[in-house]
């Protein structure tokens, strides 16, 4: 089977989009489109068109509580009870998940604007996060973290050289939504850029987290395995 | 055709909102549902066809909505379908992992004919023209390859479910769904 033959790209988008294909060819094609923009836009455009075919379906009402219970499952009827109950990484998620959502619509003219010299051929990002100063996001981006799953690797470029003790490093970490702690993804240059090694586990983390966060350590980072220190950066994760 | 349906769903609106529950603004999410929730609960209990079952489907969907939003990526399609999608994933999800539940038993091939009848308007004017395609070229189909297409859009069915319960073979039911989708996207010029 020719894989590149754009006929059967768009034959195989449609019937993943439908949900025909059996679980084995499903996950294949997914691995595909995942590094492949054409497959992906096949996919973007039969999504489109096929999902045309809810409107045709006559409108119901719900039952009027049902709102109701959507907020109770998320915790957002009473937030002073959640937030006593919650972790400290729950409140940090959501205030930092806040702010990261501002600054959304700064990446995509960041990245357009900031072609760093490493951008080369064989690295190609499958991720990516512009981290801003929590307070101070009108100062533009600190870092660019790039994520190459199938090389393994992330590119952590730094904007501007960041000015700290000696005896202290950033420290770069994965936040999740909920409960679940921080993943330690390594320690961020001060100046220029540095490639940081992506493991198998880290990259299936990766795919499960939303944000990552910086924070200011003891110099070669956290020895306790989670932040120990002032959070003050984060940046959503953007898949490409 | 039946009688023209007007929906109120305004594309830039709905990015709006999707852009302020991903800053966990309680009022966007109020108005997304006050929008959204009808057409997605016909959707769904079409898929699910039991009611208990797709109140649980539509709240799971809400849920996914406010917690997924910040992936909204206006480039790769409007928001109208980027919450189609989650909710048919979500329905089709349930199905799959109650299989007993649903009684199949009674699958007819040609069971989806009936909601080509419904004409839908009310989006602005590149989205009219793209669903009267998408209307004219499903009508263009064979019917075989139009049910095969639309059992797996509404059933979530794949090859051998559509070909079990239909009792058709499966070489028959693969070769009407590729024909179905090769002349589907020549007519939609994809």
């Amino acid at each position: 089977m020719n894989l590149t033959d754009p006929e059967l790209q768009s034959r195989l988008a449609a019937e993943y989009v439908l949900g025909t294909l059996h679980e084995k060819a499903r996950t294949r094609f997914q691995k595909l489109a995942a590094v492949d923009r054409n497959l992906q836009r096949c996919v973007d455009q039969w999504t489109e068109r096929f999902n045309l075919l809810a409107l045709q379906v006559e409108p119901v009402t719900p039952p009027s509580h049902l709102l109701q219970q959507v907020k109770t499952r998320l915790g957002i009827i009473d937030r002073d009870a959640q937030a006593r109950d919650s972790s400290i990484w729950t409140n940090v998620w959501s205030g930092l998940m806040a702010f990261a959502a501002v600054i959304v619509l700064t990446i995509a003219i960041t990245v357009l604007v900031y072609q760093p010299v490493e951008d080369s051929v064989e690295f190609r990002p499958d991720y990516i996060a512009v981290i801003n100063h929590i307070k101070d996001a009108a100062a533009g981006p600190a870092w660019i973290i790039r994520a190459d799953f199938q090389g393994n690797k992330i590119l952590a470029t730094s904007i501007k050289t960041q000015k700290i003790a000696d005896d202290k490093s950033h420290e770069l970490w994965l936040i999740f939504e909920g409960k679940k702690v921080p993943k330690s993804l390594g320690l961020l240059p001060k100046t220029g850029a540095k490639q940081l090694k992506l493991t198998v586990q880290l990259i299936q983390e990766m795919k499960k987290a939303k944000a990552v966060a910086v924070s200011l350590e003891p110099v070669g980072g956290s020895k306790t395995g989670l932040p120990t220190g002032a959070v003050n950066y984060i940046g959503n994760l953007h898949s490409l | 055709m039946g009688d023209r349906k007007s929906i109120m769903f305004d594309k830039e609106e709905l990015s709006t909102l999707l852009s302020q529950i991903a800053l966990k603004n309680e009022s966007a999410l109020d108005r997304l549902y006050g929008s959204m929730s009808s057409q997605l609960f016909g959707f769904i209990l079409r898929i699910i066809s039991r009611r208990d079952w797709a109140e649980e489907v539509l709240q799971e969907t809400f849920i996914n909505i406010w917690n997924k939003a910040d992936l909204y990526r206006p480039d790769r399609g409007s928001a109208l379908t980027w919450i189609i999608n989650l909710a048919r994933n979500k329905a089709i999800d349930w199905l799959r992992r109650n299989p007993n539940k649903i009684d199949l038993s009674a699958v007819a091939l040609d069971e989806c004919e009936h909601l080509m009848e419904r004409d839908i308007t009310g989006f602005d004017e590149q989205d009219n023209l793209q669903l009267e395609m998408l209307h004219k070229c499903i009508e263009e189909l064979e019917l075989s390859q139009r049910s095969v297409i639309m059992l797996a859009y509404f059933r979530g069915f794949t090859h051998a479910d559509i070909s079990k319960h239909t009792q058709n073979p499966l070489g028959t039911i693969k070769a009407w769904l590729r024909r179905g989708v090769d002349k589907l996207k020549r007519c939609l010029k994809l």
